[in-house]
């Protein structure tokens, strides 16, 4: 086999662009409109990998998407793709390949004993070999994946961009071919939104290979007047490289839209892939179907291919690739192709299965007609060559058996026509399931899903007469079904007459398979008709069993060539009908798709939403690493130049407690709350009573689940008489208003109150540290921010900066504090003139993390980090905030046996033995003193731990097994790096046990 | 009263105007509409005092048919949802609408909260605006689906929006929550390839 260029054909071609590509670091040349594959036959190429388990030389089996074995790994660094396959590559300039199956080299024969060691390499030879040790799968794995030889994965970021977009239609029609133009036109002509996408560059499908006129005109010529008409719709859209890879629930589907695959890499600019994610009102799927291979001995020769894919390089790349050529069939197909063949001036003999005298009229007799030699009532038993094929061994059929006389005949091209699988694919994501075709040997959808349809070839309706009709009416009726006015169009077709499929799937010869030269069902994973028969010997009798024993279908290809042919085997070797074998269930992906298609734009700094605060810019400025909280981004403390992040929390926690600091508390949740029923909402969250709280005055409280759980927790403000402004944990704000509306909506609908997000509404800023008060009168002229006007836990109105503010005297520090909000938009402005006004008193910045500190050395909580959803108010030492006068969400579940019962753990402090040893969050407590008890019994474990400047030691907080009977007692913490620090269980209240220093 | 300068979200990164984009050769202009005013309005629409209060003192119909606004002149009425509504309106209308609300409402179940300084609003216009909106919102932006006066509580990308049609194919706009508009604002100009 030397395949060669002819002029007479190669539709596709543009011969006054010639293009220049590299592969395997030699140069060629071919022409616009070539693929990889078509172009690098045109050279002469044979050989272009080596098989996966026995290192067989394979050439190109196919002409498209199925195809196995000619793999490439295009381009190299930012750009390369591994495993594209040959046939599916536009060629464009200065394309670079390398072969993947090659290593060592395509043509190297180091692995080629393979070839002669068969009986080393049976079907489930891995799952029986290399997972004894398991420990030395991790060698085998190596050296096998490297031998298998698939591509390498990019070991930079994929430098090209992705795009997601949605579209709505009434009518998709999944496949361009004549099926698909036919349903295109008949929706589209009803002004019904229709979208048809079409993997290939160019629609038409296998029209090219039909020898029937269309109203007179070649299939060819009848879809470019389609497309033209198409074109001229302006509710068609024509998605052109585009592969629906994935059918839905609902009629949602994916399609990837390849946009600049086909460009020098030089040209290419925008996006690489947009993924189209359809939603459909009703879908046609006219998505053709699939040549199927036949399993004879040495199938996987170079220069064996399928006959319709020697078909199509010669009609659309101008591509011969032999001149003796032998077409293997059992159907009419090959007839086609042997016509083209003829045509493209090779010598060309048909070898068919079927017996008896062809029908009159038919594509025998035009063959014949046209010098194609026929040999009819044979089968191929096996091939023969070396790197190539250069001869088929043929039997004669007699009572369905293959015997003498056997002939051999020459060729340097065989062409394998075992009849065509619809590609039911989508059908089968869909949720349809396929059933048996006994007259046209196929599997073929069984009944559809709502709102789809399915048509032409795809639903093994092999008549360009009868598919034209259909489609025609699938598509009218889909516009309809949508509200259109739509009607069917009548299509004049001529075509042979039609004689039907044989079934074949192995010579019958009597020979056991597993005695007979290697018959190959799936090129790539190297599954051969033997192995299938031996997975059924070993007891294995459902299909996706075998599948899964063989390995068959497991490769890039997906079973799409050769499955069918190990179903029909597997069914032969149980003795069932294929129907009652079945066949594997297809799932989404048809195709390989990209990472980048499915992250679209969501990558890198957009994979999520970074979200920032008004004085997000000053933050930057100031150098503050930041914390993300959820989503939030919050300074996490503000390093003065050589300091880090303890010297820096240390600064920040002195200057609180001995001056004055200020924070970002934007993040607080917060909820405006109003209604008669406002107060009496309040009394069911929280476990203490907020009925008689004044206006002006502001409450803490725990907010429990079910369960009787704490879950958040926060200071509320009554605004007035009927309105409240509730604060929230940063993180819990929109789980406790959804946790509101879902009590008012569905239990308490008469409760007249309305709540409403105020969280960014209001930027929140801390003025805290004894001179907050200094600096606050500073710049907060209208409220008198004295002890005894505006005393803790109390709220005023008034203007901060000049701008409207509400201020709470609460604390989260223990120390005098001023929480000042204002109207976002004034947000950046005010945190500067806070800023300024605080200058004399050294105002000094601090983050989250001296937050946290601040907290600790006061005992406060932080819900979701002393807190795990597993701890009651009780638990935490605050059964005083509980009532026991009213009811409350959750109280009833605090009585139940476990919650209320003894051993529980509870919130204590610790205090190391050692002041400076800071215990990791996290670390387990266990008993003090050796125990002999194994495993060791855990009482607990730290849940916050920090170093405390104010106290100069460093403290923790842990929630222990009756950790409040413990109070003074010794527990020791083993430690991941084998220390065991020994610690005594404290108050959690560290600092300032009396609450002065905020009563100021 | 105030010398503090008002800052809306995109001011830092829309200083010199919107953002002229190209989707599928169509182009489009990202803008900001900032700082306008915004009110939460709750109460009972089957109460005809309650409606007849609203439209008095605001000028709008309450639009009381699922995602649906009412446009007027520089003032909007968003439904949010069967009690729930949002009025956008010019800077520094709101602590009046809000008082006379208070006034015409008074003695009714009613909520009025001020919420503009918790939101901005991205302005989305031109042929290709539809197209753009789509690679993040799963919505039909097509002419006959998505019409002027039409709006939806959805998402773009990881956000969630107001999404508003302003004008038939050409016009949107998107309430999003202060924090979410940089975000925002940048992904949809990668979206268009930005």
């Amino acid at each position: 086999m030397s395949g060669q260029r002819i002029n007479t054909l190669g539709e596709r071609l543009d011969r006054s662009r010639s293009l220049r590509f590299t592969f395997n670091g030699r140069s060629y040349q071919g022409f616009a409109g070539d693929t990889l594959a078509s172009a690098l036959l045109a050279a002469g190429e044979l050989l272009y990998s080596r098989s996966w388990k026995y290192h067989r030389p394979r050439g190109i089996v196919t002409s498209g998407i199925e195809e196995p074995s000619a793999l490439v790994q295009l381009e190299r660094g930012a750009h390369t793709i591994p495993n594209a396959k040959m046939p599916e590559i536009e060629l464009y300039d200065q394309l670079v390949g390398e072969s993947v199956n090659g290593w060592p080299g395509a043509l190297a024969r180091l692995f080629s004993v393979n070839r002669w060691g068969t009986p080393l390499f049976p079907a489930g030879f891995y799952y029986k070999t290399f997972m004894w040790p398991a420990k030395a799968w991790m060698f085998y794995e190596r050296f096998i994946r490297k031998a298998g030889g698939l591509g390498a994965s990019p070991q930079v970021e994929d430098e090209a961009t992705y795009v997601h977009q949605n579209i709505h239609c009434d009518v998709f029609i999944a496949g361009g071919g004549v099926a698909g133009l036919a349903a295109a036109l008949a929706a589209g002509r009803s002004g019904a939104r229709v979208i048809l996408a079409e993997l290939q560059s160019q629609l038409g499908g296998s029209a090219h290979r039909q020898t029937a006129t269309i109203d007179g005109h070649s299939a060819s010529a009848w879809v470019r007047a389609a497309e033209a008409e198409l074109a001229a719709m302006p509710e068609v859209r024509i998605i052109r490289r585009g592969v629906v890879f994935g059918y839905h629930d609902h009629n949602f589907l994916t399609v990837r839209e390849a946009l600049t695959d086909h460009l020098p890499l030089v040209g290419r600019s925008g996006f690489r892939e947009r993924l189209w994610r359809v939603r459909a009102k009703q879908v046609i799927l006219a998505t053709g179907a699939h040549e199927r291979p036949m399993v004879f001995g040495n199938n996987d020769l170079p220069g064996v291919m399928l006959s319709s894919a020697i078909a199509d390089y010669a009609t659309l790349y101008g591509v011969l690739v032999g001149r003796e050529i032998v077409l293997l069939t059992n159907n009419d197909s090959a007839y086609a192709d042997a016509l083209v063949l003829r045509q493209a001036g090779a010598r060309v003999s048909v070898v068919d299965a079927r017996t008896g005298k062809a029908p009159a009229g038919g594509l025998v007799e035009q063959a014949s007609n046209a010098g194609v030699s026929v040999l009819r009532g044979h089968v191929p038993v096996e091939a023969g060559g070396g790197l190539a094929v250069t001869e088929v061994v043929v039997a004669t059929m007699n009572a369905g058996k293959a015997g003498d006389p056997r002939r051999t005949l020459p060729c340097d091209a065989l062409g394998m026509a075992g009849g065509w699988n619809p590609a039911i694919h989508l059908y089968s994501h869909s949720g349809g399931k396929a059933k048996w075709n006994e007259a046209q040997c196929c599997f073929e959808p069984g009944s559809a899903i709502a709102n789809q349809t399915i048509v032409g070839a795809g639903a093994a309706d092999f008549d360009v007469a009868s598919s034209l009709q259909s489609a025609s009416q699938a598509g009218a009726h889909a516009a309809s079904a949508a509200g259109f006015a739509a009607q069917a169009i009548s299509y004049a077709v001529i075509e042979p007459v039609a004689e039907p499929i044989t079934a074949f799937w192995i010579a019958e010869s009597g020979e056991p398979v597993s005695r007979r030269a290697k018959a190959f069902i799936d090129y790539q994973n190297d599954v051969g008709a033997a192995d299938i028969e031996l997975a059924v010997r070993e007891g294995f009798e459902s299909i996706e069993h075998i599948k899964r024993y063989t390995a068959m279908g497991f490769g890039t290809d997906q079973g799409k060539l050769g499955n069918i042919n190990g179903m029909a085997l597997a069914a032969r070797a149980l003795n069932k009908p294929i129907s009652q074998v079945g066949t594997t269930t297809f799932r989404p992906n048809y195709l390989p798709i990209s990472f980048g298609t499915f992250a679209g734009v969501d990558r890198g700094d957009l994979f999520d939403p970074a979200r920032h605060t008004s004085p997000y810019p000053h933050h930057v400025a100031s150098g503050a690493p930041f914390e993300d909280v959820g989503q939030w981004k919050r300074p996490w403390y503000f390093p003065k130049p050589g300091e880090d992040i303890h010297q820096a929390v240390h600064r920040e926690v002195m200057a609180v407690r001995e001056g004055v600091g200020i924070m970002d508390a934007s993040t607080l949740g917060k909820i405006d709350i109003q209604g008669p029923d406002a107060a009496k909402l309040l009394n069911w969250m929280y476990t203490n009573p907020w009925l008689k709280l004044e206006v002006g005055k502001a409450r803490y409280g725990l907010m429990l689940d079910e369960n009787g759980m704490v879950f958040d927790d926060g200071v509320t403000v009554r605004l007035g008489e009927e309105r409240f402004l509730m604060t929230t944990t940063s993180g819990g704000a929109a789980r406790v208003l959804g946790w509101m509306e879902r009590w008012v909506q569905t239990e308490w609908p008469d409760m007249r109150v309305y709540m409403t997000s105020v969280t960014e509404q209001w930027s929140t800023f801390g003025l805290v540290g004894p001179k907050a008060r200094a600096v606050l009168e500073k710049v907060c002229k209208d409220v008198d921010l004295s002890l005894a006007a505006f005393p803790f836990m109390s709220y005023r109105e008034g203007t901060v900066c000049g701008v409207a503010a509400r201020i709470m005297r609460i604390s989260f520090s223990g120390e005098l504090s001023f929480e000042v909000n204002v109207p976002s938009h004034y947000g950046a402005a005010v945190w500067a003139a806070l800023m300024a006004a605080g200058a004399e008193f050294n105002i000094t910045l601090y983050g989250t993390e001296t937050m946290h500190v601040l907290r600790a050395e006061k005992g406060y909580i932080i819900v979701g980090q002393d807190t795990d959803g597993s701890v009651t108010p009780h638990d935490l030492g605050m059964g005083g905030m509980v009532s026991t006068t009213k009811d409350f969400l959750g109280r009833r579940s605090l009585t139940r046996s476990h919650t209320a019962g003894p051993n529980r753990k509870q919130l204590v402090g610790l205090l190391t033995d050692e002041p400076s040893t800071v215990l990791p969050e996290g670390a387990q407590i266990t008993e003090a003193g050796a125990t002999t008890v194994t495993p060791v019994p855990m009482l607990g474990h730290v849940t916050s731990s920090y170093f405390s400047p104010t106290l100069k030691r460093s403290i923790a907080m842990a929630l222990v097994r009756n950790g409040h009977q413990r109070m003074g007692q010794k527990v020791q913490l083993p430690l991941v790096d084998g220390r065991v620090v020994s610690a005594t269980v404290a108050s959690t209240v560290f600092y300032d046990p009396e609450g002065k220093r905020h009563h100021v | 009263m105030s010398e503090m300068t008002l800052q809306s979200p995109l001011a830092p990164i829309l200083g010199a105007g919107p953002r002229a984009l190209q989707v599928d050769g169509h182009a489009v202009a990202l803008g900001e509409c900032p700082l306008m005013d915004m009110l939460n309005l709750r109460g009972n629409p089957q109460d005809a005092a309650f409606t007849a209060a609203v439209a008095a003192v605001t000028g709008l119909a309450l639009p009381l048919q699922a995602n649906t606004a009412t446009l007027g002149a520089g003032r909007t009425m968003l439904w949010l949802g069967p009690d729930e509504w949002m009025l956008q309106c010019e800077a520094g209308q709101a602590a009046a609408l809000e008082k006379g609300l208070r006034a015409a409402l008074a003695g009714q179940h009613f909520s009025v909260v001020e919420v503009g300084h918790g939101f901005t609003t991205l302005s989305v216009q031109g042929p290709g605006a539809g197209a753009l909106l789509s690679r993040g919102c799963p919505l039909d932006f097509h002419h006959s689906a998505f019409q002027a006066g039409q709006m939806a509580q959805t998402h773009i990308a990881r956000t969630n929006a107001i999404v508003l049609c302003r004008q038939t194919g050409t016009d949107y706009t998107l309430t999003v929550r202060r924090s979410f508009a940089d975000y925002l604002f940048r992904w949809l100009s990668a979206a268009a390839g930005a």
